[in-house]
């Protein structure tokens, strides 16, 4: 219905739209890029790209689903035309909890967020959109464009580079 | 310890699986954990620290919409100056050609027609097709 009124030019319900999804295309994007810089400009280019071809979106699937999409197409291009090695975020917002807790969660994060990193493009995704929000394989197939196999394969293997990377700096111990 | 074999493969689909499946049955099947799957367990654990990061990041969303739509004029725009350009030149065309095999005289005629008929035709098109776009 919302989607009805957005592709109609009711800019109240597309502003709805990108309101209620913002938060999962923040943490998605995050997660993609471990920079908050970078991932303020996939969140704007993809909701600008949003806006212009809302007219493609079909109701078939989720709107989330769709932004989604355009947020891994984004990033993939801006990976394409730079090249550059991902800046990892030293800074985190201080917690209510206290000092000490913020450094340890913030040397987690930062830990964590570089093995995420050291993951292929390829698999991050998959990787991202398996564990984190919980699609399926035929959903990951049809954002990424590639076929189911592909995508178990990719999890599988992406899942394995994690755990050696762990292994590595005995966090599993 | 090594991660290369099937069982680590077994661990991740039964993983992904039960965390979809809210059946029983699944929840009893896996009663045996082995230290692979421990291992997995705790490294997923783990991975979940960046979900509860926080970071400040400001987006206008009226200021995007406000782009999208001006950009998608600036397409329309450019569309129609097209189809246009290649609507007259279709017509220009047309005309030549009839001069040339036929005579010179239908372009005459044609001109006459047009700026006869033209006031009481494109006019009131125009104006219907702006009433219909604004309901």
């Amino acid at each position: 219905m919302l989607v009805e009124k957005a592709k109609k030019g009711n800019k109240s319900a597309l502003n709805t739209l990108l309101t209620q999804n913002y938060e999962l295309l923040k943490g998605y994007a995050l997660k993609m890029t471990g920079d908050p810089h970078l991932s303020q400009d996939i969140i704007q280019e993809t909701m600008l790209k949003a806006v212009v071809h809302i007219e493609r979106f079909k109701p078939r699937a989720k709107f989330s689903t769709w932004l989604i999409t355009i947020a891994t197409n984004v990033y993939r291009d801006t990976l394409r035309k730079n090249r550059n090695t991902v800046f990892i975020d030293e800074t985190m917002e201080a917690s209510v909890a206290g000092l000490e807790e913020t450094a340890l969660n913030n040397i987690k994060y930062k830990v964590v967020t570089e093995i995420l990193m050291g993951l292929p493009y390829e698999k991050r995704s998959v990787f991202i959109l398996k564990h984190y929000y919980g699609y399926s394989y035929e959903e990951i197939a049809e954002i990424l464009k590639c076929p189911i196999g592909t995508v178990r394969s990719r999890l599988h293997n992406g899942i394995k580079q994690i755990l050696s990377e762990m292994e590595k700096r005995r966090m599993l111990d | 310890m090594n991660f290369k074999g099937k069982r680590i493969k077994k661990v991740i689909d039964n993983y992904y699986e039960a965390k979809t499946s809210s059946t029983e049955e699944n929840y009893f099947q896996r009663y045996q954990i082995d230290e692979v799957e421990e291992k997995f367990n705790k490294a997923m654990e783990k991975m979940d620290v960046v979900n509860n990061a926080a970071h400040e990041i400001d987006v206008n969303t009226f200021q995007i919409i406000a782009e999208g739509e001006s950009i998608k004029v600036r397409r329309r725009e450019k569309k129609e100056f097209i189809m246009f350009l290649v609507l007259a030149a279709c017509i220009l065309f047309v005309v030549v050609s009839l001069s040339i095999l036929v005579s010179m005289k239908i372009f005459i005629y044609l001109q006459v027609a047009l700026i006869t008929i033209m006031p009481f035709s494109i006019i009131p098109i125009a104006v219907i097709a702006k009433k219909g776009e604004k309901l």
